[in-house]
């Protein structure tokens, strides 16, 4: 991306490495190629990403190495450190609209007044150093996203930001939850599965344990099925957010591939305690298995599936539409409510946020002064 | 300094030099402004994992010489020590001529993770909480401590002494167990570590409270005396300035 400052395009991600507009979906290699041919003519954008990198790198630390959270395939919250590439995919994938965005912004205002205040970046970073002080991934990561936010605002107006509203969205998938509330939803998950299991083969379910004749099965995070479940959810909102589906239609296909995921898990778990005595090798890899070899079958015929059901699920929205249409009423009520907050909240903070662009400014005009080029004096 | 908070700072030092680099290009100002804010944020969160891990590089020495008390060594076992972090440890056994038994450990507290609250870790070894106080525990404005009793499923009592201790003498009592409920104290304990340089040790003083002793009050005494001795050597040691002491 190019900033309103330099003398390329706007946002720039609709043009390609010769200035000429996207020109509608291509192959796979051809929107790599295309993707990198941006990033190398986008070179200036390297000190904030380095920077956004750097700011990145302890949180990430602690979620994949402290907590283990994003380090091990059994974990709930596996899905989340692919979330920013589901980011990046919704940008790209939607870059013309976004330059669309830029170029009516750019049109219509001028330079000095299109650029947002720089007091979201700032409430991000104050925020990022508080996390750092209690040591708490989930205020990190999100201080790491109002920054991101914050970017956007202060180079391309909160115009561009609310055109960005869906990435954003998504992007908020990645925030931690708390510990607490993943072993409470993994152990639901764990006694609903035994019980389940104890039900349809006839054995004693205690817990998470379930007692099959002389075979003894645990269920485990690794086979609970949380995280099957929390990756399909989160893949099919991508799926959903990319094609800008209905609120209502998307969480129906959440919910199916959810249901298929979890029955597939179930298969898994029948598989597993039945070879238990007679292939213990082959139960032990059976409950080891990697979770996405679950997930991306279960992920394609979700989607096969959606595209045979689509009349039935339209059917379905139909016979729904006083969900939907509450659904929507709620949504415009949000954007009201936000809208007029904004607003208000807006007039009173305008000083503020004037000042502390202000105080910024010279603070960052003060620390560059030692690296500005002195002219020198030819006489 | 670790590997992480190393690379923290390599990469934070890169964003820096490249966002200075971009600033002295005029139509590129803002973004290399951009990029120094974001930047200085990422070497504040460095500096704040480099400054943890200091506040726990002070171990003070364990009381020897208390007249009536034999002491032997029990080290920490690597499971332990793998629970907490690997932080550095002391512990010790105090037994008096009536055979009356005082256990005590003493952790250095850096990251969160070498703090270990008794009432979140206890309990998971059949103990339930029964009864709690805070009290100073060298006379008023003195150190002050924290006391409990737990009650074991097979019906032994024990009496235990809880505190973190600075190195300036100043203790605090609060749990700062690794979830968010205790958030205000894990930012006392950040701006402590962080800000003003705080280096600090967790003491953990208990005993069994025998059935001949009913109410306690031996047990008591005892805790209370090696506490005492501990609280004061350690406040002594805090003073003295030891080789590789830094400010920063």
């Amino acid at each position: 991306m190019s900033t309103s400052t330099s003398t390329s395009s706007g946002p720039g991600s609709v043009r390609n490495a010769t200035g000429r507009p996207h020109a509608g979906p291509q192959s796979v290699a051809g929107e790599v190629s295309a993707f990198l041919a941006f990033l190398g003519a986008h070179r200036q954008w390297a000190p904030v990403v380095i920077a956004y990198l750097s700011a990145w790198w302890l949180p990430f630390y602690w979620c994949f190495r402290e907590d283990r959270w994003w380090g091990r395939w059994d974990s709930a919250i596996i899905y989340q450190p692919f979330v920013p590439l589901g980011v990046l995919f919704l940008l790209w994938a939607d870059r013309t609209r976004i330059a669309a965005v830029w170029d009516s912004i750019k049109n219509r205002t001028s330079e000095r007044k299109r650029r947002g205040t720089i007091l979201l970046l700032v409430l991000g970073c104050v925020l990022l150093f508080l996390a750092h002080l209690v040591h708490v991934a989930a205020i990190a990561v999100v201080a790491l996203i109002l920054m991101a936010a914050g970017v956007v605002v202060r180079l391309y107006s909160p115009v561009m930001l609310r055109a960005l509203f869906l990435p954003f969205l998504f992007f908020l998938t990645m925030m931690p939850p708390p510990s607490s509330l993943v072993s409470k939803a993994e152990r639901f998950f764990e006694s609903g599965a035994a019980r389940a299991i104890a039900t349809l083969m006839r054995g004693e379910a205690s817990g998470r344990n379930v007692l099959l004749g002389t075979t003894q099965v645990i269920i485990t995070p690794s086979t609970n099925g949380l995280n099957i479940a929390l990756m399909l959810a989160a893949a099919l909102l991508l799926v959903g957010m990319r094609r800008r589906m209905r609120m209502l239609t998307t969480l129906l296909m959440m919910t199916l591939g959810i249901a298929l995921g979890l029955s597939a898990n179930f298969l898994r778990i029948i598989a597993l305690a039945a070879t238990a005595t007679p292939a213990p090798a082959l139960s032990d890899f059976i409950k080891g298995m990697n979770p996405l070899l679950i997930v991306v079958p279960t992920f394609l015929l979700t989607l096969y599936l959606e595209k045979r059901l689509r009349p039935s699920l339209e059917w379905l929205g139909k016979r729904l539409s006083w969900l939907g249409a509450l659904t929507a009423q709620s949504e415009k009520m949000t954007e009201t409510l936000a809208d007029t907050a904004g607003r208000t909240i807006g007039k009173r903070v305008v000083k503020v946020g004037r000042a502390s662009t202000n105080f910024t400014e010279n603070l960052l005009r003060a620390l560059e002064r030692p690296f500005k080029k002195r002219r020198r004096n030819r006489w | 300094m670790h590997w992480p908070e190393a690379i923290g700072f390599i990469l934070s030092a890169l964003g820096i030099l490249f966002s200075a680099l971009v600033m002295r290009r005029r139509d590129l100002k803002i973004l290399g402004q951009i990029g120094a804010l974001i930047a200085v944020a990422g070497l504040l969160g460095s500096f704040s994992t480099y400054r943890f891990a200091r506040a726990g590089k002070w171990l003070p020495p364990a009381p020897d010489n208390l007249a009536g008390w034999s002491v032997k060594d029990t080290p920490f076992t690597d499971s332990i020590l793998s629970q907490l972090g690997y932080p550095q440890a002391l512990g010790r056994e105090y037994t008096n001529p009536f055979g009356e038994t005082v256990y005590w450990t003493l952790v250095t507290a850096g990251p969160f993770e070498n703090y270990h609250d008794p009432t979140v870790c206890v309990p998971g070894n059949g103990f339930t909480l029964t009864a709690k106080k805070e009290f100073y525990l060298d006379g008023p404005g003195g150190a002050r401590v924290r006391a409990m009793i737990f009650k074991h499923t097979t019906g032994a009592r024990m009496l235990m002494y809880y505190w973190t201790q600075n190195r300036d003498g100043s203790t605090a009592t609060e749990a700062r167990m690794g979830n968010y409920r205790d958030i205000t104290a894990r930012f006392q304990t950040g701006y402590g570590a962080v800000v003003k340089g705080n280096q600090t040790v967790i003491a953990r003083i208990y005993t069994i409270i025998p059935p001949e002793d009913p109410d306690g009050a031996i047990a008591q005494r005892n805790v209370t005396e090696i506490s005492r001795a501990t609280y004061r050597l350690m406040k002594e040691d805090g003073r003295k300035r030891r080789p590789g002491d830094t400010w920063l």
